[in-house]
């Protein structure tokens, strides 16, 4: 079957993360945003782990992957619309935070580790908990080389597996700017072949990975990275396969597998640091603008911090559109509530009355990705209005102006001028009212 | 590889090829003291006859496990030849010849007999009442015996243990009988601090034609509350004829008067660690900042750290309580954080944990009295003689595999069986934990921050080092009955200062629990002792104060809402 993953994400546990992160709500927006395979997130953290064990059981035929038990799940299912119910399940995962030298630079590499049973996060809570502190924080931070890391993971369980996360993000990252190495084999030296997907990240999309032939024996995923409920499924991992353990890591791992359709995105200008800049100074530089500047902040006239399009364009060894053997689709996406608030002319996604009509669309016509990439604009258009509308379609055809995210700002999104939004009615019969277009890559810049 | 000869200056060469008997090397901080040491043993090991051997003996086993891995680097030859172990580690070793079965007691053990002996005093008096008995046995050799010494003695014997320093006592017995050694020459390590019953030792070993070379830094003594006396530095000459005194710092012979004198300085006098201040300030990185409770001076530890790993999470960055521009230059390894009484160190561990940065403390225990070790070792005691230590490992694992709930400890098993797999008998690696002592308790399996006591952090450097609690009544220690030589405390404090390879971070804090009261301590006057020219002071104040600093609005509501934030940058 055809499913959506998102199986990098935070507890409650983790640092700087809503509340709100636990099974129950988990289960409720995994249903609204169209998932059908999440992550537990902080899978090795002591209470959250143990929660897991209390709330979560196997599923029959679904090897290696959780369900949420009917009595926890009850309750959130009477709130989640007839349109979006839909099934859920759990993968045992957690982020790592490394930090430590290897050839004389420090290094500040994440990972997110993946286990197919509770045996195998106990295994990996206890050899973790021998190196350093995993209970103040769901998402451990650890003096150990990511080698070292893998290594363990690869101890755990036969079909344990690690991806470096977001492999661009300036400081946290396999290959940021600012934290991480050149090659993805410098971090993971003998045990690289062990590796066989990486994060995009917010900032990146494929398109752009794409230009590294360095990156040709890694699949791409993409993950939301979520620290809220509602930000789950930014980003997602499509396939078409058993809904399992082993069938997804066959998926990733095996070259002659079809289980892994393709990914949905961020358009990367939205990502947090795709431009180069200093947030502190309001600097925000297209990488050919800090050329002219020397690398330096016009403003305070230190270093900017290097962002993700820069980074690529730096280690690049292909032209920009050539795709590599392994290839897949992918689709970049705005998530809806931002949508919303462009075409009501709002700034926050926040706000009432954008986040009423978000649960009246899903309500009315079924889970977000769905919505975003699949519904009829003319059902759209019935609920939500002519200019939202017609913004999912400019969305849908990559036809939007986002101005860069940079140094930890996130970018922001234009779909309408002014004059759009002043337009009434009876725009929509210029658009074809077919959507659901076939799940391809993006059209226009 | 070559004698690398080209590495030493002109001290630290006449040092390493000074032939002429005994030789006393003093080698104050940064002055290659490790350095000159190994180029010295290589030199004469490889110029002993045949059939002689040298003996090295280092402070602890991890310095002498270092000593060993860079002599094997200078010198696989002389490697072979030398034998490098703590005072402790020899006397077993050399007693494992004569006597048969040579069982060491453990803190418990010990004090489990020590009961016997005061069945009614409270604990802690009792503790201090062992403790005192033990220190006499290695400090007044031959002098006037407390009455309970040989009752304690008996006891032991009659359960068939030994403690810790029956071993020095039990070979030098055996060395005063003796005729012959094969040692033809004797390395001693960090001399300042060793006590009567290793000095008469080393008499021995002298007495049966070993050569000796002591190296170490009177300034630097601070075990004397372990019976450790830093006269036998200014004896040298006096004990050894034709002694020879080298200095490292400078590049002329000292007399044992000027030495003596110099001794001296760093007791009253001051310039030894305002020089050492002075140098640090020359990299401009010394720090001195005062905090309003010990919480707080645990919180601004944490943020610096924090600041100079560039951010250990998105979080800290993007909430802007970490905003680098530069790639980060330190990770945990390079960072030590340093008090004096190991009572200090909870704030600090709390503080740590709670924002998540990785750190590993000094041992209070060693690591064959930590949970499940000591029912690991008696498990092991039992295949003793039944084959090699691998398979005696393999029954141990396949026992806990059995029984989880007899040991628990996962973590000290695992390291259990890594440090095993560096032995081949059963009886070398029982050994081996025997003689482990609190400070070999840290392992470096990943990075982490150092958290040590003062006196745990003596022969090890950081590049960035915090001493905390830099107060009156800690710096020098005065609280309740422990009270310490203030001599030695400021020699402490200048040991923990000179562990700073780049940057120091003095902190002290207005208000202070410790042992359960509240403190309100002065600066250390030791502060005072460092110019005050030399200081940046480095001090919380008000928001308003530092506005104009700020550039952008965004930034200087951070900092308003963080007033650690505040402080003047100094790095």
């Amino acid at each position: 079957m055809k499913f959506y993953a998102d199986c990098h994400l935070h507890s409650c546990y983790s640092r700087a993360t809503s509340k709100e992160l636990n099974l129950e709500h988990l289960f409720y927006w995994a249903q609204l945003k169209g998932l059908q395979v999440v992550g537990s997130g902080d899978c090795v953290h002591p209470a959250w782990l143990k929660e897991l064990k209390e709330k979560l059981e196997p599923v029959p035929g679904g090897e290696g992957l959780f369900r949420l038990k009917a009595l926890h799940a009850g309750p959130m299912q009477d709130r989640v619309p007839a349109a979006c119910i839909g099934e859920v399940r759990f993968m045992l995962t957690v982020e790592i935070s490394s930090i430590y030298k290897r050839l004389d630079k420090v290094r500040k590499v994440h990972n997110v580790v993946f286990v197919p049973s509770f045996k195998a996060a106990e295994k990996l809570q206890a050899r973790l908990e021998a190196i350093g502190n995993i209970k103040s924080d769901g998402r451990p931070i650890l003096g150990l080389d990511s080698r070292d890391l893998l290594e363990v993971v690869l101890e755990t369980d036969p079909l344990a597996y690690l991806i470096p996360a977001h492999i661009w993000t300036p400081w946290f990252a396999v290959l940021g700017s600012a934290s991480g190495f050149d090659r993805v084999e410098d971090c993971f030296a003998d045990l690289t072949k062990h590796i066989f997907a990486v994060e995009t990240g917010l900032s990146s999309d494929p398109l752009m990975n794409w230009r590294l032939k360095q990156l040709d024996p890694f699949v791409l995923v993409s993950n939301s990275d979520a620290h809220s409920p509602a930000k789950l499924g930014r980003e997602a991992t499509v396939y078409d396969t058993e809904l399992s353990y082993p069938a997804i890591y066959r998926a990733l791992s095996d070259p002659r597998d079809k289980g892994l359709i393709g990914t949905v995105e961020f358009f990367p200008e939205e990502g947090k640091y795709h431009y180069d800049g200093h947030r502190a100074c309001k600097t925000r530089l297209h990488p050919r603008e800090t050329r002219k500047h020397k690398g330096l902040c016009p403003v305070c006239g230190k270093p900017v911090t290097v962002g993700v399009m820069a980074r690529v364009e730096q280690l690049a060894d292909r032209p920009e559109g050539e795709k590599p053997p392994r290839w897949r689709p992918y689709r970049n996406l705005i998530p809806l509530p931002e949508v919303i608030a462009e075409a009501k002319g709002v700034s926050s996604p926040d706000g009432k009355s954008v986040q009423e009509l978000y649960h009246r669309l899903l309500a009315q016509l079924g889970n977000e990705l769905f919505i975003l990439q699949d519904a009829p604009l003319k059902q759209i258009e019935a609920t939500g209005g002519d200019l939202l509308a017609r913004g999912i379609n400019c969305m849908r055809e990559g036809k939007v102006d986002i101005a860069a995210g940079y140094d930890g700002e996130y970018g922001t999104v234009h779909l309408f001028s002014e004059e759009d939004r002043q337009k009434k009615e009876g725009q929509l019969t210029i658009f074809s009212a077919s959507g659901g277009s076939a799940f391809g890559g993006r059209t226009s810049q | 590889m070559t004698d690398g000869f080209m590495s030493l200056n002109d001290s630290q060469l006449r040092a390493v090829t000074h032939d002429a008997g005994h030789l006393l090397i003093v080698a104050g901080p940064g002055t290659g003291k490790t350095h000159t040491l190994t180029h010295r043993i290589a030199r004469v090991s490889r110029q002993l006859g045949f059939g002689q051997k040298a003996l090295a003996i280092t402070f602890t086993r991890k310095a002498a496990e270092e000593l060993e891995e860079r002599l094997g680097k200078y010198s696989p030859e002389a490697r072979n030849k030398v034998f490098v172990g703590t005072f402790h580690g020899f006397c077993l070793a050399y007693l494992r010849e004569h006597v048969e079965d040579i069982n060491i007691a453990a803190t418990d053990d010990l004090e489990r007999l020590a009961r016997q002996i005061w069945p009614d005093l409270p604990k802690r008096q009792m503790k201090k009442k062992l403790q005192s008995l033990l220190e006499h046995k290695t400090r007044d050799i031959g002098g006037p015996a407390p009455p309970e010494l040989s009752a304690y003695n008996q006891i032991l014997r009659a359960n068939k243990l030994w403690d810790f320093d029956d071993l020095l006592l039990e070979a030098e017995k055996f060395l005063s009988g003796a005729d012959k050694l094969e040692f033809a020459h004797v390395f001693v390590d960090e001399y300042q601090d060793i006590n009567a019953l290793q000095h008469a030792l080393l008499k021995e070993f002298v007495r049966l034609g070993a050569c000796l070379t002591a190296i170490g830094d009177p300034h630097q003594a601070i075990y004397s509350f372990r019976g450790a006396d830093v006269s036998f530095f200014d004896r040298f000459t006096e004990d050894f004829k034709g002694a020879v005194i080298l200095s490292l710092s400078d590049n002329y012979r000292s007399s044992p008067n000027l030495l003596k004198a110099s001794g001296q300085i760093v007791v009253r006098e001051t310039p030894l660690v305002s020089a050492r201040a002075a140098d640090i300030y020359s990299h401009g990185q010394l720090t001195v900042y005062e905090a309003p409770t010990d919480k707080a001076e645990a919180e601004y530890v944490v943020h610096q750290i924090e600041k100079m790993v560039g951010g250990t999470s998105m979080f800290s960055r993007d909430s802007g309580r970490v905003y680098a521009t530069a790639p980060a230059r330190r990770s945990f390894e390079d960072i030590a954080v340093l008090y004096r009484l190991n009572a200090q160190k909870m704030v600090l561990e709390e503080a740590l944990g709670r924002h998540g940065v990785p750190y590993q403390t000094s041992g209070e225990r060693p690591f064959a009295e930590l949970e499940p070790v000591p029912g690991l070792i008696a498990f092991l005691k039992k295949w003793r003689d039944d084959g090699p230590l691998s398979a005696a490992i393999e029954k141990l694992l396949e026992t806990i595999a059995g029984n989880p709930a007899r040991f628990t400890g996962q973590k000290n098993i695992e390291r259990f069986v890594r440090m095993s797999k560096r032995f081949n008998q059963v009886q070398e690696f029982l050994d081996y934990l025997v003689l482990q002592q609190p400070e070999d308790a840290i392992e470096r399996r990943a990075e982490n921050v150092n958290l040590l006591t003062l006196h745990a952090a003596k022969g090890l450097e950081f590049p960035v080092v915090f001493i905390v609690g830099c107060e009156q009544n800690l710096l020098p220690l005065s609280i309740g009955d422990m009270v310490s030589d203030s001599r030695e405390e400021r020699r402490l404090f200048y040991v923990g200062m000179t562990r700073a390879q780049e940057a120091l971070f003095l902190t002290h804090a207005r208000r202070r629990r410790l042992f359960g009261r509240s403190m309100f301590n002065p600066p250390s006057p030791y502060l005072g002792d460092i110019e005050h020219q030399l200081k940046e002071y480095d001090q919380a104040q008000p928001a308003r104060r530092r506005k104009d600093k700020q550039k952008s609005g965004q930034l200087e509501l951070t900092f308003a809402r963080n007033p650690l934030l505040l402080k003047r940058e100094s790095l």
